[in-house]
């Protein structure tokens, strides 16, 4: 049945759909700098930007951008981070001081600064950020990961799945996936909206995605020097980038919400 | 013989927790185990299926199942399939995230891919004494009272068909009206199922109702083993006689105290010289704090 936390899908699928009918690259020079108007015809609703190329279609291919990659970073992360976590909490000993003490390495330094690091050395791509930001989320996950596992590992419900004979890989199937895959999707959720702003952060500094591809820090970065003339350059991609955050964290807390209130119900 | 132990160690570097346990258990018998708190009967239990941690040693001059050697690391080859054990507190025992029907799933799956699920559930909860099993399967751990939950524990852990079951104080959560009827059921398996099973408890009464044999820990040690219809009358260990002094007569004032072994028992770093009991017993003299008593006609360890 469709409830109220259903309807936010719909934009994302207009916006899947509308990318077909997308021009975000022809430069009009007759058209540059147009303010935004009902009167200019649909593509150019939000005006064009310095070289006369269609916002509104640099809005939305931006935010599809933005967006794509941070799922596929967070769910790369998550998946991976869990898996590390979950390997170090069950085996222990040195692999588990190894690969925890590594992620600890890699949180004492702030996420952005390294991901700057390693898209200088690595380069300036989409394949490079995936992988800094990949390195920038993964030993949170990690982390996570791990101290969920060893609190579930202590409980008596393990050591019954041990008397009966589970083997590890049973273990963390039927009862470890299960008991923290809750915690797990709130956790993603959370980091989705930061990976989002950091995404933008880098390109705003010209490190994100490469340029003809619009995205929203790219954005905002090149219309600095029209701040004053034109506002609306700043003003819109800023704006979507804060609502989509603001929307991301409201689901996430909605999820944290309806899981306490069926708890609550049930019990 | 199902299982016959001889000579059970388990200690850290320099603290003995378990000392020279010999054990056996035959088909259809109930071995009671016996002793207060901090006396080794979770340790041992946990020992004899290889649950105890890495930090622990153990060591045993025998270990037979079913007439057939086995050494610790291969212990755990015997869980589920061979040895059994349910626990004290069946809720935290069951898995919050899952109903009973996959937890069920689960065991039978791991005993038999083939077999009927849905059949061989209903049929394992029907002989747990649960009867409106169809609805019981749908339902979460924190749905199920205390006792119900303890007998989905058994149906999950009978679910492999071992041949010994251990309990580690099964009926300590509950309260008494469905403690007697979990120990009936738990009888009443083990003898139709030709099972063996090892009661851990420290309710004499509990022991004297329903093992056939009784095993009296104290403070790491075997200290008596006896038939337990013999253990009103012709128990030889003072601690024995003492723990049977207790219990509570039927015809108890109001406001009267219950009777206590004075002092407290010796934790497992606590060494002394002589015997472990030394410091409680009311027969105490000379020899006892000095000389440690050997398990006399291996049934009771004792000077006297």
């Amino acid at each position: 049945m469709i409830n109220k936390n259903h309807v936010f899908i719909f934009p994302f699928i207009l916006l899947g759909i509308s990318c077909f009918f997308l021009d975000p690259y022809t430069q009009n020079i007759d058209k540059v700098l147009l303010q935004p108007s009902l009167t200019n015809g649909f593509s150019y609703i939000f005006g064009t930007d310095y070289i006369g190329r269609s916002y509104l279609d640099r809005l939305i291919l931006g935010g599809i951008n933005t967006i794509g990659l941070a799922l596929i970073i967070v769910f790369t992360s998550s998946i991976l981070g869990f898996f590390l976590g979950c390997y170090a909490a069950i085996r222990k000993g040195t692999i588990e001081s190894f690969i925890m003490r590594l992620s600890d390495i890699l949180m004492s330094m702030p996420g952005i600064l390294l991901a700057i690091v390693i898209v200088a050395i690595f380069g300036n791509g989409v394949i490079e950020l995936f992988i800094a930001l990949v390195i920038v989320l993964i030993p949170r996950f990690i982390r996570f990961s791990h101290s969920i596992t060893s609190r579930i590992n202590t409980e008596l419900y393990i050591t019954i799945a041990k008397v009966a004979g589970s083997s590890k890989i049973q273990i963390l199937k039927n009862e470890i996936l299960p008991n923290s895959k809750n915690l797990l999707m709130q956790q993603s959720i959370l980091s989705f909206s930061e990976v989002i702003l950091e995404i933008s952060a880098l390109g705003f500094l010209g490190l994100g995605i490469p340029a003809p591809l619009p995205e929203w820090g790219a954005m905002l970065a090149e219309s600095r020097n029209y701040f004053s003339t034109n506002p609306y350059l700043i003003i819109l991609p800023g704006l979507c980038l804060m609502l989509v955050v603001l929307f991301l964290n409201y689901i996430g807390e909605n999820l944290t919400i309806n899981k306490r209130e069926k708890n609550a119900i049930k019990n | 013989m199902l299982l016959k132990i001889e000579e059970l160690k388990v200690k850290t570097e320099d603290i003995i927790l378990l000392d020279n346990i010999d054990l056996e258990v035959n088909h259809g018998e109930i071995i009671g185990i016996i002793g207060e708190s901090g006396s080794g009967k979770s340790l041992l239990a946990k020992t004899l299926l290889a649950l105890n941690s890495k930090n622990l040693v153990t060591s045993f001059r025998s270990y037979n199942y079913e007439d057939k050697s086995y050494s610790y690391d291969e212990i755990k080859f015997l869980r589920g399939k061979h040895i059994a054990m349910i626990f004290q507190n069946p809720h935290t025992a069951l898995d919050p995230s899952a109903n009973v029907k996959s937890q069920l799933k689960n065991a039978i799956l791991l005993n038999n891919k083939s077999e009927n699920i849905e059949h061989k559930s209903i049929e394992l909860l029907n002989e747990m004494g649960i009867k409106d099993a169809e609805r019981c399967l749908k339902l979460y751990p924190h749905q199920l009272s205390g006792g119900m939950a303890q007998r989905i524990l058994i149906a999950l852990m009978l679910a492999r068909e071992p041949s010994l079951l251990i309990a580690d104080e099964p009926t300590t959560a509950l309260d008494p009206l469905v403690q007697e009827q979990i120990l009936n059921l738990l009888k009443a398996i083990v003898k139709k199922r030709k099972m063996g099973l090892i009661l851990i408890s420290h309710d004499l009464r509990v022991i004297k109702k329903y093992a056939d044999k009784t095993i009296v820990m104290y403070s790491s040690q075997v200290v008596e083993k006896i038939e337990t219809q013999k253990i009103l009358n012709h128990a030889k260990h003072p601690y024995t006689r003492e723990l049977i002094s207790l219990i509570p007569s039927e015809n108890i004032k109001y406001k009267e105290n219950l009777k206590t072994i004075k002092g407290r028992i010796l934790a497992a770093n606590e060494y002394v010289m002589g015997c472990r009991f030394s410091n409680r017993c009311l027969l105490v003299e000379e020899k006892c704090n000095t000389k440690v008593p050997e398990l006399k006609d291996s049934t009771y360890r004792c000077h006297f």
